[in-house]
């Protein structure tokens, strides 16, 4: 028997062959960019920590949104929380009538705020947030800065947010 | 300010509140309009008017997170003299902002203060001022509250001293200023704030007093006639246990009875006087002028009309308003918690003796969620809220704090207020012992 392959039956071979390759290689490839959390544990933390106090609905309660927060917070960071940040911010919370729902990402690790201590690192993050309570929410980017210390065992927990207070003014003092 | 200092700023703190354990210190004007807000004993006159605890978002206290807003509020609680003067007891949180801010805040506009080591400590001018703009220097700012030491008086004069106008003064110790710091504890663990100091604020200067003036119209007194006044009713709260008797815990009851709770709430009527200038004419004459055509006499002797006629106001009348406004309840809260102690017996004394023993649940919203609240205001203009919460299942033994919290509409000549009541009520349990012959 004689076959007789044209020309044109190899050019189609070769480019299914060819699609097919860089389909499946699109299809399973990792993302370019992964996320922009640098593998750091302190970064890690500072973003556990401040996940919890971003996505917040007001129709939850205090409680759960205290408890969600302490479950990524230091001790002395969830006391403070509870004590001092909290009961000012759910006014707020409630009066506005706040359904956040955020994603966080760390930036980068700035001029500590506390540089006698090695036991706490400042980072910047980026906080992109939506409250879908308002009509035609959009997400908006907030720049944040929080503080995370290591505990006995050498982890990185998160402490607290900074206030505008405290926000460091030249943040290119970074350090990491 | 930099957070940074703020451990210099409390130890400082520290070493002024060790100077002056239990005192209190005043300073103010010669005549001293202190007589309306003390006895001489240091407890707070009877007849003084519980505004309640007002809160509020002010610009010079901005601890800001992003999004989520300011972290702070100025909170004070305050009453009302007979004449109209306004004390307000800030929380120690808010004094300290007031501090950084005497000007915005209205610190400086108190006629005077009385308060315990810590409330002059944080108010001493010019100490905190320097710690904060640079280093401190500790050697600086111990001489500087050494040398605004103020005078020593007795105790047992210095409430005296203090109402007939004598300032800068202190005292250490003695049962008069042990009774002005029980005074300032019941306010702080009512109000859930640390309470350190007195600022006194004249009816006239109540506008630059935190918080602002309790009453909300404009006083301004018309010509030749008194100003207005708002006086603001004293409320009666009362929150306690009715039935039964002695009330078991909900797992000893066969008949799982409860606990009954009675909530009262009675808000007199704000009485509003103010006066009105009516004006008293006469028909008067005055020399006319060119192209005016006289119509009257200048002088009785003339014969003819020389001038024009016009209508002049002689003097003022002032007529007295009194406008009654109800001040009707806008909600009523009621908590209960178990006591400190009866949480430490429970889990020490009684899980000693009990293996199982422990906190079943130690805090009950009782309104809302438990009771309904009826309100309302009767022909007298006074408003009132009861609430009877019924069957509360209490399952712990001990005592349990009750607090409930009204709040109030205002009136259109007063702010609202947030006013509080407190009670308790005991928990019983039946303990087995066995008796060995």
């Amino acid at each position: 028997m004689d076959i007789r392959i044209r020309k044109w039956h190899i050019y189609l071979t070769v480019s299914l062959t060819v699609i097919s390759i860089l389909t499946y290689y699109l299809a399973t490839r990792p993302p370019s960019k992964i996320n922009n959390i640098p593998p750091d544990p302190a970064a890690i933390a500072a973003v556990a920590g401040l996940a919890p106090i971003y996505n917040v609905d007001y129709r939850l309660g205090l409680e759960n949104w205290i408890s969600k927060v302490c479950a990524q917070a230091t001790e002395n960071g969830c006391q403070l929380f509870k004590e001092l940040y909290a009961p000012g911010l759910w006014r707020n919370i409630q009066r506005n009538k706040m359904v956040l729902i955020s994603s966080v990402s760390a930036v980068r690790r700035t001029q500590d705020q506390n540089i006698n201590s090695p036991n706490t690192q400042t980072w910047e993050l980026n906080v992109s947030i939506v409250d879908q309570s308002k009509a035609n929410a959009q997400s908006q980017d907030q720049r944040v800065f929080a503080i995370v210390a290591s505990n006995k065992s050498g982890q990185w927990v998160f402490e607290r947010l900074l206030t505008n207070l405290e926000t460091p003014k030249d943040n290119q003092e970074g350090t990491k | 300010m930099k957070l940074n200092h703020v451990p210099n700023l409390l130890f400082l703190f520290t070493i002024i509140f060790a100077m002056f354990p239990p005192a209190g210190i005043v300073s103010g004007q010669s005549t001293s309009p202190w007589n309306e807000v003390f006895n001489t004993d240091g407890t707070l006159r009877d007849d003084l008017t519980d505004l309640g605890e007002y809160s509020e978002t002010v610009p010079w206290m901005n601890m800001e997170i992003p999004v989520l807003g300011n972290v702070l509020e100025a909170s004070y609680h305050r009453y009302e003299t007979p004449s109209g003067n306004v004390v307000v007891i800030p929380s120690a949180t808010t004094l300290f902002f007031m501090t950084m801010n005497p000007s915005a805040s209205g610190l400086l506009g108190s006629t005077g203060q009385v308060g315990n080591g810590a409330g002059v400590g944080i108010e001493a001018p010019g100490i905190l001022k320097g710690l904060i703009n640079s280093s401190p220097n500790l050697q600086e700012a111990w001489d500087t509250i050494i040398n605004s030491l103020p005078n020593h008086v007795p105790p047992d004069q210095f409430f005296q001293d203090v109402i007939s106008g004598k300032t800068n003064i202190f005292t250490i110790g003695g049962s008069n200023a042990m009774n002005f710091l029980w005074e300032l504890l019941r306010i702080s663990v009512n109000d859930h704030m640390l309470a350190t100091t007195l600022l006194l604020y004249l009816k006239g200067q109540c506008a630059s007093a935190p918080g602002g003036c309790p009453s909300i119209v404009d006083a301004a007194p018309q010509p030749s006639c008194p100003g207005a006044t708002v006086k603001i009713g004293q409320p009666t709260l009362s929150i306690r246990p009715i039935a039964p008797e002695k009330s078991l815990v909900i797992g000893q009851d066969p008949n799982k009875r409860g606990a009954d709770i009675q909530i009262d709430a009675t808000i007199p009527p704000v009485v509003y006087t103010w006066y009105e200038a009516i004006p008293v004419y006469e028909n008067r004459c005055r020399g006319a002028g060119s192209g005016e055509t006289p119509n009257c006499k200048t002088d009785g002797s003339k014969e003819s009309d020389d001038g024009v006629s016009y209508r002049a106001i002689v003097r003022y009348d002032c007529k007295k308003h009194v406008e009654v406004y109800e001040e009707p309840v806008k909600s009523v809260q009621a908590i209960a918690n178990l006591s400190g102690e009866s949480r430490d017996w429970i889990m020490g004394n009684l899980a000693e003796r009990y293996y199982q023993a422990t906190v079943h649940q130690p805090s009950f919203t009782l309104l809302p969620g438990l009771g309904m609240v009826a309100t309302w205001c009767d022909g007298n203009k006074t408003c009132r809220a009861n609430s009877t919460i019924e069957r509360i299942p209490f399952a712990d033994p001990g005592r349990f704090d009750l607090k409930m919290t009204v709040t109030t509409t205002g009136t259109p000549v007063s702010q609202p207020r947030i006013l509080k009541g407190f009670g308790k009520i005991e928990v019983w349990i039946t303990l087995l012992r066995s008796i060995e012959n």
